[in-house]
């Protein structure tokens, strides 16, 4: 097992010790995944807490505190996880925690890991704030390169109502 | 002066373009880590070129010991 497959399983331990419901990488290693290698120096993954929880108010503490407990240092807001920066991020969207639903199971050697699909990634990238011309560039990217489901990404820009730009 | 590329030649570098950019997509995830890592390399002698690094911007180890 390499470290970045140690460092998925320790955040599927996130998951068996029901600190999180679930999670999904995205950002630009799940772009990695789908399309070609692109530069990223951190893991973003996203997570949805369980939603049995009294307050909307979502506080990252018991992530960090499971971090301090197993060795994990945290610097600013990653947590170095077998030498690998992991940005945990708390889906802030109703379209992000689809994602992180819908995301799909790919098998890194052995190791699950579950990712944010393309469709989701182009959503995600066209969503408000998000919309930099660098995640433009990165839909570009999907939709020539990655095995985009057309009609799930129709559905989705019409039910989040968001749109396509024009790539000349 | 302009240099004129017959169009032959165009269309194969053109299909070269792809023939590779399918390779690098097909690649293994553990595969396509390494090559993010081979990545990271080239982006930190750049950055470093221009700025300091960021706390975050190291090169990823990943073959453990």
């Amino acid at each position: 097992m390499d470290n970045f497959a140690a460092a998925v399983s320790a955040i599927e331990d996130l998951k068996r010790q029901a600190i999180i419901e679930e999670y999904a990488v995205g950002g630009a290693m799940a772009l990695t995944f789908w399309a070609e290698p692109t530069t990223t120096f951190d893991l973003d993954v996203f997570v949805l807490f369980r939603s049995d929880s009294d307050s909307d108010l979502v506080t990252l503490e018991p992530i960090y505190r499971w971090a301090r407990e197993r060795g994990y240092q945290a610097k600013s807001e990653h947590i170095i996880i077998q030498s690998l920066p992991v940005q945990i991020l708390p889906a802030p969207t109703p379209l992000a925690r689809e994602a992180v639903t819908e995301a799909v199971e790919l098998d890194y050697a052995g190791q699950p890991v579950r990712v944010i699909r393309p469709e989701y990634l182009i959503a995600l990238a066209l969503d408000g704030s998000a919309r930099t011309k660098k995640r433009l560039a990165r839909v570009a990217m999907l939709l020539e390169e990655a095995e985009v489901d057309h009609r799930l990404l129709t559905q989705l820009l019409e039910r989040y109502n968001l749109r396509l730009p024009e790539f000349s | 002066m302009t240099t004129r590329i017959p169009s032959a030649m165009r269309a194969r570098l053109r299909q070269g373009k792809r023939d590779l950019r399918l390779a690098r997509r097909s690649m293994s995830l553990p595969d396509k880590v390494r090559e993010v890592v081979e990545l990271q390399k080239i982006a930190v002698t750049t950055i470093r070129r221009r700025r300091p690094l960021k706390d975050i911007e190291r090169v990823w180890t990943i073959d453990r010991r």
